[in-house]
Parts: structure tokens; sequence; C-alpha cells
């Protein structure tokens, strides 16, 4: 039997009142663990296959450059019916560039170059004939900072439904206040719809922004970063909403906050250098994720 | 983005485990050098510094749930930090089976030794090694480590069940019946103590994974 010692000074941070106190009492053996570098995790999880039916919107092969710059190469992607799709990822990692192809915003930038096919439903978005306002219609967007018209409230909403050739005022009007109370704002501007939009506040204006799409009555919403100009109050309200919206409609969020994708996403997909490393429901990416990049970037190792 | 001060924090966390790991391994130790020297007074410090063990088990408990709370820590971080809070517990309930160790060398001093206990030190030994295996494995975050520890315990049930028998055939003389049932009490302990090292490493496993497993 070894040689029982009492207290040497042992490294390391047990709060100093306890060691004061205690020390005369502790007994430490001279056995220490050495520390070696540590190696990573072996964890392997198997990619769950999809459920066909349930995929809204598909990725396959998609490439989209710049000039002769590369921001995404080859990604295959699904996104699932009525399902919050998060896609996180570095500054620069391609997410937005991403998010913007599903509905063919690139087509308004000429140095922009797509390969690929991107479906919605069974349909490929960049087919030859492929009708740009109807696609936009179906597939809208929420941007980073609120950007509404300088108009009245009331026009806002309902410029999508003019555009289309809808001028019944009954109609409208209906629609306009339907896409309010989707938007979670009908009861803050309810008494002053015809003022200007742009009286509203941060948070309110992209809750308009959100019924503007919703009064076309679009199957997915694309938000690039919808909260980032947001105080926390407001960003909860849209979080809250987008709880709600993905019972009827189909979302896909691009967020530098991990944490809002934590919290609002069925599905997390980590993007990096234009490649999609990961993708797989929320709570596994974040509890256990397969790819040591995606550990690595939600543990806040690199990034 | 990295998260320096938060690693920081981590870092810290573990070596305050690392260092109760220590003194638990050498209240097993001391506890029973006491009982088989005979020596009361290190009886009496390994219950004394029982305190110490528990006082840190808090402390890493509160620090644990303080960065839980403000870190919002992910993946294998926040595994890890499961993995200390499950730790800790074993940790402490080895501290214990310690302490009963002690109690039962006071109890003992002043008879002569029944020769049953000279397999006692080969079974502490094991039983510290493991302990100290087990911690290495979580230091290192080392998965084939721990699966190898539990596989061990084996060793360390076959000393248990060989000493039962010699104690209880130790029995038919009724003199010896007192010491004998102490004896028995220790050997569990230590038994015992084994069996939390094997929840230890499957802690381990689960922190380096994410698989639950159930080892023994």
């Amino acid at each position: 039997m070894s040689e029982v010692s009492l207290p040497g000074a042992t490294p390391g941070s047990l709060d100093a009142a306890i060691r004061e106190a205690d020390a005369s009492k502790a007994l430490v053996s001279p056995w220490l663990p050495t520390r070696a570098g540590k190696v990573p995790g072996d964890a392997e999880a198997p990619q769950r296959p999809l459920d066909q039916g349930r995929v809204k919107m598909r990725s396959n092969g998609l490439h989209v450059s710049y000039g002769t710059t590369r921001a995404i190469k080859g990604v295959n992607l699904d996104v699932l019916t009525n399902e919050i799709t998060a896609l996180i990822g570095p500054s620069g990692c391609g997410k937005s560039t991403f998010l913007r192809a599903l509905n063919r915003m690139h087509d308004l930038t000429p140095t922009a170059r797509i390969e690929g096919v991107v479906l919605l439903d069974d349909q490929n978005i960049y087919s030859p004939g492929i009708d740009l306002v109807r696609l936009r219609q179906r597939v809208g967007m929420v941007f980073q900072r609120p950007n509404p018209f300088p108009k009245s409230i009331f026009e806002n909403v309902a410029y999508g439904l003019q555009v289309q050739g809808n001028n019944n005022p009954r109609e409208l009007a209906e629609i306009v206040e339907r896409s309010l109370r989707g938007a979670a704002l009908w009861d803050e501007v309810k008494d002053r719809l015809h003022t200007s939009a742009l009286g509203l506040s941060g948070g309110q204006q992209q809750r308009l922004c959100i019924a503007r799409v919703l009064a076309v009555a679009p199957e997915v919403i694309l938000m690039d970063e919808p909260c980032s100009a947001l105080d926390p109050i407001a960003t909860l309200k849209i979080e809250q909403l987008m709880e709600e919206l993905k019972r009827d409609y189909t979302i896909v969020i691009v967020t530098h906050n991990m944490q809002q994708a934590a919290r609002v996403s069925q599905r997390t997909g980590f993007f990096l250098s234009g490649e999609l490393v990961e993708i797989g429901p929320t709570a596994t990416i974040f509890s256990r994720p397969t790819d040591k990049r995606t550990e690595d970037y939600i543990t806040g190792r690199f990034g | 983005m990295t998260r320096d001060a938060f690693h920081h924090e981590l870092r810290e966390l573990e070596e305050s485990v690392v260092q109760m790991a220590t003194l638990v391994e050498a209240a097993i130790a001391s506890a029973v050098q006491a009982l088989i020297q005979r020596d009361i007074e290190l009886a009496q410090k390994v219950i004394d510094g029982d305190n110490t063990v528990n006082e840190l088990q808090k402390t890493i408990r509160n620090k644990t749930f303080g960065v839980i709370a403000r870190q919002a820590p992910v993946a294998r971080d926040l595994r890890e930090l499961v993995t200390i809070q499950l730790a800790i517990n074993e940790l402490e309930r080895m501290a214990d089976h310690a302490v009963s160790v002690a109690k039962n060398a006071i109890r003992l001093a002043g008879q002569p030794p029944v020769k049953a206990v000279i397999n006692l030190p080969e079974m502490a030994k094991l039983v510290r090694q493991q302990v100290r295996d087990a911690i290495q494995a979580f230091v290192d975050v080392n998965v084939v480590t721990a699966r190898e520890i539990c596989a061990r315990d084996d060793e360390v049930d076959h000393l248990y069940r060989q000493m039962f028998e010699e104690l209880l055939a130790s029995m038919r003389d009724a003199d010896n019946v007192p010491q004998a049932t102490s004896l028995l009490f220790v050997a569990h302990d230590l038994e015992r103590v084994a069996d939390r090292v094997t929840n230890i490493c499957e802690d381990v496993i689960y922190m380096v994974t994410g698989e639950i497993e159930e080892l023994n």
C-alpha cells in the first residue's frame, strides 16, 4: 500500500476559500492524471432518409458563381413542408446566396451563374418558361432590413394583389386584414391603416413586410436574417409568428444567431465555404452533430 | 467568434473534477490503509475530510449550472457539462463509501485481523486504479479506455465474491461474526465504488459519442 501524503499544492481552480479552509483536512494523493491533447469524438450518426412526400423544395447539385467566384458548390438540400429550416454558418459561407437561389433572386445580378436544379414541388424553377412573378409569389422573401414602401400600411399589404390585377375593394380589405392578422400586426395598426408605414417601429415594419408576403398567398417564405435589425422583444415576436406561420407555410431562414436557429427551426443546415457540411434535425445538430466542423462552429471553436 | 472565456470556464470545471477525484481516490486509499494498519487517526482524517469533498461537489455543481445558464452551451460542451454533473455525484458517493470503510476501520481497531483481510489490499488497489483510469479517460476524452475500464470490473467482482465466501466460512466460529460482518461491509463498499466507476465511464462515453450506453 502506498504511503498517503498530506496535501501538497495541486494546480487547479478549487475555490481558494475551500482550499484554504480545508487543506489541513484534505488527503491528496501524489497521483494526478496527465492531460494529453484532446482527441475528437468518434460520434457517427447515420443520415436519416427523407420522407419524399414531405419535400417542398429540393436543390440538386446547385452551383452559384459570381464571375469567377464560386459561392455555392454543389449543394443538395431538401426543405420539408410545414417546417422551419434554418441555415447557419460563418459570414461568407454561402447561406444567403443559397437562400436567394430558391426564388431566383440572382437573376437580377448580371454576373451570377447558376447550375443545377431547384425543385419547387416537382417543377425545376430554373426551367425555361418559368413565370418569375408567379414563382416569387409562391416563394416569398423577407429581408434583413424591413423595407416597407413609402406608402400607407394598407397600400403596402395590398400592393402585390394590385400588381396581380386585383382591384376589388372589398376583397382587398379582406385580404389585408387577414394578412395583417396572420403577421400578428392587426391589433396594433387596425386604427391607422391609412397612415404611412414608415411611422411603424422596426419590429412592426418587419411584420408588415411579412404581411405583404402573406397577402399573395405564398407556399414558401424565405427569411434572410429577418431579426438582425430588431430588438430582443421584436425578435421574440417574429419568432413566435414563425412558429404560427409554419402550420400553413414552409419557411427557410438564414440566421447569424445560432440560438435563434436552435429555438425556432425543426431542421438546421450548416454551410461552410459554399458547401453544405451537414443538415439534420435541429436537436441533433445542437446536441450531437455528425461533422466535426459543425461541432467546432456551433461550440464557438472557430468562426 | 470563438468562445474563449466560456471554454476557459469549462477547462476550470474539468480541473475541479480532477481535483475532486484525487481527493476521493486518496480517501479510499487512506481508509483501507487505516483498516489494515489499525490506524484510528488516519481513519478519522478520512471521515473529517469528507466535508471537503461535499463542499467541492456543491461548488462544481453551482458553477456548472451557472455556466449552462449564462453560456447556452451546445453539442459536446453541453454533453461535457452534463457529464460533469453526473460524475461528481458518483465521486461524492465514492467518498461516502470511503467514510464507511474508515468507520469500520475504527470499529475493528484493536482486534487481531482475521485471515480474509489479506485480499482487501488487492481489491483496494484494483478499485483505486479504476478510479484513476476513469478520470484519465474523462480528461483524455477517451472512449476506448472507458470501455476497457468497465470490462475490468469483473476482476473486482471476482475478488468480492471470493472474500464473501471466505468471510462467510469464518463466521462458523461465532467469535468471528462481528469482525467478519464489518469486513463484509468494507468489501461491499469497495465493490460499490467499482460500480460507480462504471457509471462514470458510461458518462464519458456519452460525453464523447452522444450515445447512452449501458455497460456491465
